[in-house]
């Protein structure tokens, strides 16, 4: 029963990028065509300017852009996920968290198109990282999932309720992309590493991206990330089970 | 045996206005040290009570703004009863908006699909689905194409077609205007008469004392959100002609 409703919209979520491109020649691939343009460009510039070798900025260009793609991505959505969804909620009875599944399934999916650009770098740059790195990076990136399920259910109710929210995370967004170290590494900040480190999603990034370039996460990265990923799940249920059934009057 | 009965359901619902839905005044009230969480709510049911059981047939009638459309949410399981209790058993089949997640862009035959996902139903019941709706809206090739090449009447066909596909158990109506060719029109309401033959409740909200009469035996009268006459349909459309219409 859960497993063929999870597996109807996982398809839905499917069908969505599939609609998305429509009557475009590229399809989905303008997904991995834009992250691709957007490396390149912001790999060529800031490695002049932080004059590190662009064969070694690239790399790590790619996979910052890539993660963050996914973040601000499901933050934006999901502060409106009901509010989109609101003719299906007044119409049937339709559980909060298939539509969440949905709208994550759809970044999932974008993320794998992006991953491409990844994978497709490395192999001209003929960098591989051992199976240890591989599969540390994919624990990181299970544990930013389990973030990212978290934070995306609790701004999606609140969202619904608070319509502020999503300008908020709007407002915040494009200069939270600049103060995280995505384009820069926290090592250049030398003994003011704190601005970098207070920052929660700095943590994240660092999970995935450092083992796919050969060095682990720091001891502090895993701490704090596994920390927030337990906290913004344990609130995420308590916020789902108390208000799934306000929703319908907040929309 | 498919029952479902409302027993003293009140229903409350907040509305936010401009700003209230805001940020700005939750955090001026968390200031005041008052936090009054909503402003404004309405009583859109109050104390209603009905019973139905297998082989009834319930219309409901009354004016704009009378409640007929949340009660059926409340059936449904849309809404949550602010008090009272609802108790149902069996599978609730429902018939709000015709045209439920239909994407412009998709063709024909995708958004069949896409409604049977969104209903939660197995890739071999929408198989089935499929062919049963292109059979019955005679839209042949025509299927293929983006819905928004389809005309007003080939949508409402093939809306209808898909909303009728699965009905059955408890079945929800709320307020369908039929639209569409004479000769199509005859055949929906044949289907519509089918589905509903087979059903084991039917409720349905509607303005059309014919629709009524033709679909059901009971009959109430709703204005305020409250319950004002139950009986048969034609005394209730009697009761509803001589009290509540000009």
């Amino acid at each position: 029963m859960i497993s063929h409703q999870l597996r109807a919209w996982l398809t839905l979520a499917w069908l969505d990028i599939r609609g998305r491109y429509r009557r475009t020649m590229f399809g989905p691939w303008w997904i991995v065509l834009t992250s691709g343009l957007m490396i390149g460009a912001l790999a060529f510039v800031y490695s002049e300017i932080f004059r590190i070798p662009l064969r070694e900025f690239l790399p790590f260009v790619a996979l910052g852009i890539v993660i963050w793609n996914l973040i601000s991505a499901v933050l934006v959505e999901s502060t409106g996920v009901f509010t989109t969804n609101k003719h299906l909620f007044q119409n049937m009875q339709i559980k909060p968290e298939w539509v969440l599944a949905r709208m994550l399934a759809r970044n999932g999916i974008i993320f794998l198109h992006n991953a491409i650009v990844v994978v497709v770098l490395f192999a001209v740059l003929g960098h591989t990282p051992s199976w240890t790195e591989i599969a540390l990076g994919f624990t990181g990136l299970m544990v930013l999932c389990g973030f990212i399920t978290g934070v995306a259910t609790i701004m999606a109710f609140l969202g619904a309720r608070y319509r502020d929210l999503s300008q908020l995370v709007n407002a915040i967004l494009p200069g939270a992309f600049l103060v995280t170290p995505v384009l820069w590494s926290e090592n250049v900040l030398g003994n003011r590493r704190f601005i970098a480190e207070v920052n929660p999603l700095t943590h994240f990034v660092a999970l995935v991206r450092e083992p796919f370039l050969g060095h682990a996460a720091s001891t502090l990265n895993w701490v704090v990330s596994l920390g927030l990923t337990v906290i913004a799940l344990g609130i995420a249920v308590r916020v789902a089970t108390s208000y799934r059934r306000r929703l319908i009057f907040w929309l | 045996m498919a029952h479902l009965a409302l027993d003293n359901v009140h229903l409350q619902y907040p509305i936010f206005t401009d700003g209230g839905l805001s940020m700005r005044r939750a955090l001026a009230g968390l200031l005041r040290q008052a936090y009054r969480p909503e402003c404004k709510s309405v009583d859109a049911l109050r104390g209603i009570s009905i019973a139905l059981d297998e082989g009834d047939r319930l219309g409901l009638i009354g004016p704009n703004g009378a409640g007929k459309s949340t009660l059926l949410r409340v059936c449904a399981d849309i809404y949550l009863p602010t008090r009272g209790v609802v108790t149902r058993s069996g599978r609730i089949s429902t018939l709000f908006d015709l045209y439920l997640g239909m994407d412009d862009e998709a063709s024909g035959l995708e958004n069949i699909r896409i409604a049977g996902l969104t209903l939660g139903f197995e890739e071999t019941t929408i198989r089935a689905m499929t062919d049963e709706v292109a059979q019955f809206t005679e839209l042949g090739e025509a299927l293929f194409r983006p819905l928004r090449t389809f005309s007003t009447g080939m949508r409402v066909r093939l809306a209808f077609a898909i909303a009728t596909a699965q009905l059955g158990g408890i079945v929800l109506i709320d307020e369908i205007i039929g639209v569409g060719d004479a000769r199509f029109l005859q055949k929906a309401s044949r289907r519509f008469a089918e589905a509903l033959t087979d059903a084991s409740i039917v409720v349905i909200a509607s303005h059309a004392p014919q629709v009524l009469r033709d679909f059901c035996t009971k009959g109430a009268v709703m204005a305020d959100g409250e319950i004002r006459y139950l009986g048969t349909i034609d005394d209730a459309l009697a009761f509803y002609n001589g009290t509540l219409s000009p």
